[in-house]
């Protein structure tokens, strides 16, 4: 690493910027972002890098790896690209569990491969060392934070697959917020013996374990079904259970049974974050969905359970649209169609009714 | 037989006729329903090819189109004589036997925008539109206002949308043409082998 190194990478972000600057955002937490980010970066430019130090450049080196990705979901995350039906679906669940919701902002980058959905975690001690380094010499605080998922860029607009992406938000509530799963084989008395390589196995198996079930409470086993197709009959590994394990564990939880790791998960959660682990879907009907008809939604619990009726409909060979439809890809666009029409109708009619303002005069 | 501010409620009430979302009940005038602009856009653009074939050679009709999102609320830019495809905001659902005609509200004709087209009974999704800016200026609509009048029709018979081989069914979002893609292309072509 030299000075012309670090140059090239600069040169790089900037034309990488070049592009991004008309993007338009869903939200405001991401345009303030982006802002912040081009204003870093032009104030790094008013530096005179040529006079840069080795600690200097050892710095920018690291504050350009961390932008540069925050770039990359941002020009990801432009409202033609991302896909925020279900992204605002994922808000809701957020409100749920941290107060400090409107902070955060969820971003997505698309990836060309199948099947790599992910949470993208950013380590604290990563973001104090940027946090230092960018107040100290520009004064800059960024005091937002994006929640990066990776999605795959084919299935953008699937409601069956999409369900893991609340798999992907358990996540975030556990290692990255709370560290729940961390903590509980900190501190559980029966795992202080273990050796560290074991602990660590320990906390990604609960991880896995925890994510999944928190899944379960807004979608119950819909992401059960799709696991057991993407990792089908898959052994246990360093990090994750066996996919029976997973599934067993979420059925488990779904039907309301006890088990050791279960009852684990379950108390810590409610010690750390004040919440249950709780199902919290409330199923709407299948009628709309048979008449070929956008559900309507009434209230945030209805919403979880349009994957779970989509999933039903989708998996039971006698259900009405089955016959009804006995093309495959026919039908499953038809499902996509109509959970993705009701999604957005549930948040557009909640934003009218606030906005509505029932005495404005309006030109006939 | 043309229906009126009444007999439309009327269907509406009964669950014959589905109208999602139907943000206002102003919407619906005493001869015509008002629907809106909807989110999602597909705008030709000048690719590769040299012209669109229509003719069921190849299947290439859809690269001519570039999609775009919107926000409701935001504005979408109609620049002269491009093809922009959109969609109603609303999802609709037409009995059997009630049929509409879809025009451009007066106020957006006198901007220079014109449709005239006609929706099957029965039909289900969001309707599909193409709307052409044919005057000389840029013109900027906000996603979400109310440009598409819509006037229903009653039929003696009812027809079943669902039981023939539709093109376009549920859909949210606006669709390239199909028009490659109707049966007797292949009948047509075969007339000079
Ligand atoms: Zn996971």
């Amino acid at each position: 690493m030299n000075l012309q190194t670090f140059e090239l990478r600069f040169a790089q972000l900037e034309r990488a910027l070049l592009k991004t600057r008309s993007n338009k955002y869903s939200d405001k937490v991401k345009k303030e972002f982006h802002d912040q980010i081009l204003d870093l970066v032009d104030q790094i430019k008013l530096k005179s890098q040529k006079r840069f130090t080795k600690d200097d450049i050892e710095a920018h080196r690291f504050i350009l790896k961390v932008v540069f990705n925050w770039v990359e979901f941002l020009d990801n995350s432009t409202i033609n690209l991302v896909p925020y039906e279900i992204i605002n679906c994922l808000n809701v669940v957020l409100k749920d569990w941290i107060s400090d919701y409107e902070d955060h902002s969820i971003v997505t980058s698309l990836s060309n491969k199948m099947d790599s959905y992910s949470l993208q975690f950013s380590l604290k001690n990563i973001n104090d060392y940027f946090a230092t380094q960018v107040f100290a010499r520009y004064g800059i605080v960024f005091n937002k934070s994006l929640i990066q998922l990776n999605i795959p860029k084919y299935l953008v607009h699937d409601y069956l697959g999409n369900v893991v992406l609340y798999h992907e938000i358990g996540h975030f509530i556990d290692k990255q917020y709370y560290k729940i799963t961390q903590r509980i084989v900190q501190r559980e008395p029966q795992f202080s013996g273990l050796p560290d390589i074991e602990k660590k196995k320990l906390e990604m198996y609960l991880g896995e374990h925890f994510a999944d079930v928190f899944a379960a409470q807004y979608i119950g086993l819909s992401a059960n079904h799709y696991l057991n197709y993407i990792a089908y009959k898959a052994p246990s590994s360093d990090s994750h259970p066996s996919t029976e394990n997973r599934i067993n564990f979420v059925k488990d939880f779904v039907a309301g049974k006890k088990s050791e790791n279960l009852d684990l998960l379950m108390n810590a959660t409610k010690i750390i974050t004040d919440q249950d682990l709780k199902i919290r879907y409330k199923k709407i009907p299948l009628k709309d969905f048979n008449n070929l008809i956008p559900p309507n939604i009434k209230n945030d619990s209805e919403l979880h359970s349009l994957f779970i009726q989509g999933w039903s409909i989708w998996l039971n060979k006698n259900s009405v649209l089955r016959k009804k439809f006995s093309n495959p890809s026919q039908l499953n666009t038809i499902l996509n169609n109509l959970i993705e029409k009701s999604i957005s109708n549930y948040f557009l009619l909640k934003e009218w009714k606030k906005k509505n303002v029932p005495n404005k005069k309006r030109n006939k | 037989m043309y229906l009126t501010k009444k007999e439309i409620s009327k269907l509406i009430k009964s669950g014959q006729l589905v109208i999602r979302p139907l943000l206002e009940d102003s919407q619906l005038g005493e001869m015509s329903l008002d629907l809106r602009l909807g989110t999602d856009f597909l705008l030709s653009f000048l690719g590769r090819e040299v012209n669109i074939d229509a003719t069921g050679r190849d299947r290439t009709i859809s690269s001519f189109y570039d999609e775009s999102r919107r926000l409701v609320g935001e504005s979408f830019v109609f620049h002269p004589h491009q093809t922009v495809l959109c969609s109603t905001l609303e999802y609709i659902k037409l009995p059997k036997n009630i049929f509409i005609a879809l025009s451009t509200r007066s106020s957006f004709s006198r901007l220079g925008f014109s449709l005239s087209t006609v929706i099957q009974p029965g039909y289900c999704g969001c309707l599909s539109i193409e709307l052409i800016n044919t005057g000389n200026t840029p013109v900027k609509l906000l996603v979400g206002s109310r440009i598409i009048q819509a006037r229903f029709f009653k039929m003696d018979k009812s027809s079943n949308y669902l039981n023939t081989n539709r093109k376009y069914i549920c859909q949210v979002r606006p669709q390239i043409s199909k028009s490659d893609g109707d049966s007797d292309i292949d009948i047509l072509k075969s007339m000079i082998d």
